[in-house]
């Protein structure tokens, strides 16, 4: 049977609007029909997630979504260069919550430095967040204008009562504003309007339709946003066309139902804050967010794969390496880091500095870990390769101590029978165990089976790449230098172990 | 298919007696097409007429009940596409997979947890609505020791899944007069299942490969003389189902395409392996038009979220949420804790209930009933006013629990506050903060004496 199904009639388009430049640039906006609905128009660009950062550490989060960033919360540039290096943020919403004049009060000179250093820190677009007070928000964010001027930023919320003013550093300084109504396709196109006639123009406005949380509030939210995208697609209402913001990470983490602790009726604690937050933000996306700001690493990831799938973008690269890392955690699959330290306690030969995870795209599901010689004082730091999924490893690099330049030690490189990974019946792979190992002359009982049994996720015999010694000491080296390299992980890397 | 009043009007007796209460003939023909009145409100119209016009009429999406009494669960019915539009009536049901291979076990565990899961949120009852048993042994035997075993539980909303029609035919007379989904008919069992299914008068699933598909069969049940039909376009990928669901509203809401005009089921389960995606997929098929949504898990960390996503979207635009009017005692208050007054709109009291819970601070919450509107709201429509906050401040009861005689308002209502020093003659009215947020260092600061 035929099934022949009008489509829906579209006149108009979201503009699309593009903030900073580089690898960092940020484009959304453009699409020409309704969320998702990619067979009856375009959607030039997928939505974009922000994370949210705070300008003092929270005393107030949920004790899941502050897990993630405990290392980081009490200076905003780590905060921003995690959030963008380790989660992937396609932008930062910097919060100056501490401005607020019923909390903190700091100033607009101080708000409006680290607003500047986080700015300067990370290549990302940064949006700069207020505290809903128009009088200080006006005060605070201009000055964030003028201090920032070298940086492609987002201002925000700008309100009706602020405009004036806000518009004005708009203009002076080129930036973006985010205009912010409270649930009302009038206010919101009235403030448009307003921006417009002082000159901004509409292809630098975001529409901030003030977003409720799951369970507080959103449907009034999901419903102002697919009138108002209504208006601009099939009415072609100009004044509405500006892409939205949801802002969503503290309205769903601020709830009561988020800092519940885990209990049978409400289940486990940061499972379900996770999936609060993924559901106000599909929510929304059905409703025709274009950019969200959230919080949690996973949350995010969920909601990237789901924009991924739905729409059929592409994931980006960073997304992609979080997905392939939090899927091997999931099926535990990976050789846990702690794994590691635990086996290479009980050899109790040696003894744990550090230990980390092989960056993906090197060795995916392969962990590295620095250790000590403690038998004989005069040993030097080793370094572990432990080959998850493929085979046991335990081939271990000697360097100078306190030294970041790390000499390996000449010896020759003798593939073992051990190494090798047998069959078994039922096709799981099985690997047999080097207890002990003897390595430049001295006992050092290394790794055991430091991998939870099971398929590997998948097959990756960097061994077998590494065909000879040269190659596997090249392994070596280029996993020492995501160690101490710039571009992996936070400042706390950079420093000898 | 819908007729116009013209249409209709040539279809009545042309009469004018009046009895339907609507002076003329045309009048009511015209009251007809708009919805507005019903055909059986005509005593003279001929059965003839009034069949055609009763398939005219037909909702455009079919109601479809699913079960029994108070359980049952009723989906379909849907008028809009936009939830603005008007509003969404009959919630989407949320259901939990259950196989005959899982171990025995593990289904007492599954079906404990979806039956003593249960939300209360404004005087509404969450709860995850139908189990779908699915036949996967191949076994009936086992199959129907399932089936006797969930009933036995008390769960009587079921969705029976099974390839074999044989397997159904014995599922089916096993669950007896509970009127379970049969699912799925297909290209090779529609006439043999859409007979048990008008045997039985039990609702019945499609499968399509395809939306053609889909509506082929629909289409096929529907000759048969069967109504309750629920469709499964067969989508098992999420950009897919998705589409699909776009597809079968506009299909019928906008086209009036009678074979896609039923409520759907969709199967997260089958989407994915990772559980927290299920639910995030799940989470789609809320707004978008979601029949009967299948899980592989119910637990309270994604039974809540979602019961908690269905609630806001399928709430009446046209009716705010709303709490009952009383006094709250929050953190245990006593006779020298403060008095709070603020309107009884659900968010209003969620967000000023939550910061005076969070504050620790022990406190009487008086929710004055304003028919769901907002502080600032209620106050311009005269609702929450002095002579209409004072009567229930004195008739409330709450001056027999404390000793002082202080009472907060909302900042945002600051302006009452001198009328209501008047109306309230033995009290002394405190402004509070304008915000939820900073409820917490005023309470903390807040003194009896």
């Amino acid at each position: 049977m035929p099934v022949d199904i009008s489509k829906q009639q579209y006149t108009g388009s979201v503009k699309a609007l593009t903030v900073g430049s580089g690898e960092g640039a940020l484009t959304v906006g453009g699409e020409t029909a309704f969320p998702f609905c990619t067979f009856e128009g375009e959607t030039p660009n997928s939505p974009k997630i922000g994370i949210q950062i705070l300008d003092y550490a929270p005393d107030d989060w949920a004790e899941a979504c502050l897990e993630p960033y405990k290392d980081v919360v009490a200076d905003p540039v780590a905060w921003a260069k995690k959030a963008q290096d380790e989660y992937g943020a396609d932008f930062i919403q910097l919060w100056l919550k501490s401005t607020d004049p019923n909390g903190l009060n700091r100033s607009a000179d101080e708000a409006a430095q680290t607003a500047k250093a986080v700015a300067e820190a990370v290549s990302v677009p940064l949006l700069v967040w207020g505290t809903n007070n128009a009088e200080k928000d006006a005060e605070v964010l201009s000055k964030v204008a003028e201090v920032c001027a070298d940086y492609d930023i987002m201002i925000g919320p700008v309100s009706e009562d602020n405009h004036k003013q806000l518009g004005a550093q708009a203009l002076a300084y080129n930036l973006t504003v985010v205009a912010n109504t409270p649930i009302d396709i009038n206010l919101a196109k009235q403030l448009n309007i307003l921006l417009n006639n002082l000159g901004v123009p509409l292809e630098k406005i975001i529409i901030d339709p003030t977003t409720g949380g799951l369970g507080y509030g959103l449907e009034y939210s999901f419903s102002v946003m697919e009138r108002i995208r209504q208006a601009a697609l099939t009415q072609d209402d100009e004044k509405l066309q500006c892409p939205f913001i949801s802002n969503l990470a503290d309205e769903v983490w601020k709830t009561k139902e988020a800092k519940m602790p885990t209990d049978s009726q409400m289940g486990d604690a940061k499972t379900r804050g996770i999936l609060m937050e993924s559901l106000t933000a599909t929510t929304l996306l059905n409703a025709g967010a274009d950019l969200l700001v959230m919080r949690h690493p996973e949350a995010i990831l969920q909601v990237r794969q789901y924009i991924s799938q739905l729409g059929g973008f592409e994931m980006p690269k960073s997304a992609k390496k979080a997905a392939a890392k939090s899927k091997r955690a999931a099926e535990g699959v990976v050789p846990a880091a702690s794994r590691i330290a635990d086996s290479l306690k009980e050899g109790a030969l040696c003894e744990v500095v550090q230990i980390m995870d092989m960056p993906v795209d090197l060795a995916p599901g392969h962990a590295i870990a620095l250790i000590k010689c403690v038998e004989d004082d005069s040993a030097g730091d080793g370094l572990v390769l432990s080959a998850g999924g493929s085979a046991l490893s335990d081939e271990t690099v000697r360097g100078e101590q306190k030294t970041e330049q790390k000499e390996t030690v000449k010896e020759e490189f003798k593939p073992e029978s051990e190494w090798t990974p047998v069959e078994n019946i039922t096709g799981d792979y099985e690997y047999k165990l080097g207890k002990s190992k003897d390595f430049a002359g001295k006992t050092v009982k290394l790794i055991q089976d430091n991998y939870d049994k099971g398929h590997p996720e998948e097959k990756f015999d960097w061994r077998g790449r590494a065909g000879d010694r040269e190659e596997m000491l090249r392994q070596v080296t280029t996993s020492l230098h995501y160690w101490y390299g710039e571009g992996y992980g936070s400042e706390k890397r950079k420093k000898p172990a | 298919m819908a007729l116009s009043g013209i249409q209709i009007f040539k279809m009545l007796p042309n009469t004018n007696c009046q009895e339907c209460g609507v002076p003329t003939c045309m009048a009511f023909a015209m009251k007809l097409a708009a919805g507005q009145a019903e055909l059986d409100s005509c005593p003279y119209v001929s059965d003839e007429a009034r069949e055609k016009l009763e398939e005219a009429s037909a909702p455009p999406i079919r109601p479809v009940v699913i079960g029994t009494g108070d359980s049952a669960l009723k989906v379909g019915g849907e008028t809009v596409i936009f939830r603005h539009e008007k509003t969404f009536v009959n919630k989407p049901g949320i259901g939990l997979l259950i196989t005959d291979t899982m171990d025995e076990a593990e289904v007492d565990k599954k079906l404990k947890t979806f039956k003593e899961l249960e939300y209360d949120r404004v005087g509404m009852k969450l709860k995850a609505d139908i189990v779908a048993l699915k036949d996967t042994s191949g076994d009936p035997e086992k199959f129907l020791k399932l089936v006797e075993k969930v009933k036995n539980m008390g769960l009587t909303t079921l969705v029976l899944m099974s390839d074999k029609p044989e397997v159904l035919a014995k599922a089916v007379k096993a669950a007896g007069d509970i009127r379970p989904l049969i699912y799925a008919a297909t290209d090779e069992n529609v006439e043999e299942l859409g007979k048990l299914a008008l045997e039985n008068n039990c609702p019945i699933a499609v499968r399509g490969k395809d939306l053609e598909n889909a509506a082929e069969l629909t289409s096929k049940l529907a000759d048969m003389k069967l109504k309750d039909i629920v469709i499964d376009t067969g989508a098992r990928e999420i950009r897919q189902a998705f589409q699909d669901h776009i597809a079968v509203r506009r299909a019928a809401l906008v086209d009036k395409f009678r074979p896609l005009g039923f409520p759907t089921i969709v199967f997260p389960c089958d989407m994915t392996d990772d559980p927290i995606q299920e639910t995030v997929f799940a989470s789609t098929f809320i707004p978008k038009y979601g029949g009967i949504i299948i899980l592989s898990e119910v637990d309270g960390h994604n039974l809540f979220p979602l019961s908690v996503q269905r609630m806001n979207i399928y709430t009446d635009p046209q009716r705010p949420m709303a709490t009952t009017e009383g006094i709250y005692e929050i953190n245990n208050p006593d006779e020298n804790s403060p008095v709070l007054i603020t309107s009884n709109f659900a968010l209003t009291y969620f967000i000023v209930s939550g910061e005076v819970e969070s504050s620790r601070v022990p406190s009487w919450l008086l929710i004055k009933d304003t028919e769901g509107l907002s502080v600032l709201t209620a106050w311009a429509a005269g609702k929450f006013v002095a002579d209409a906050i004072a009567p229930f401040v004195k008739k409330c009861g709450i001056e027999d629990k404390i000793k002082h005689r202080k009472i907060v308002i909302p900042g945002a209502a600051a302006t009452i506050s001198g009328d209501l020093d008047e109306e309230l003659t033995d009290w002394e009215v405190q402004i509070g903060p304008r915000e939820g947020a900073h409820i917490t260092p005023f309470l903390k600061n807040w003194k009896a004496a």
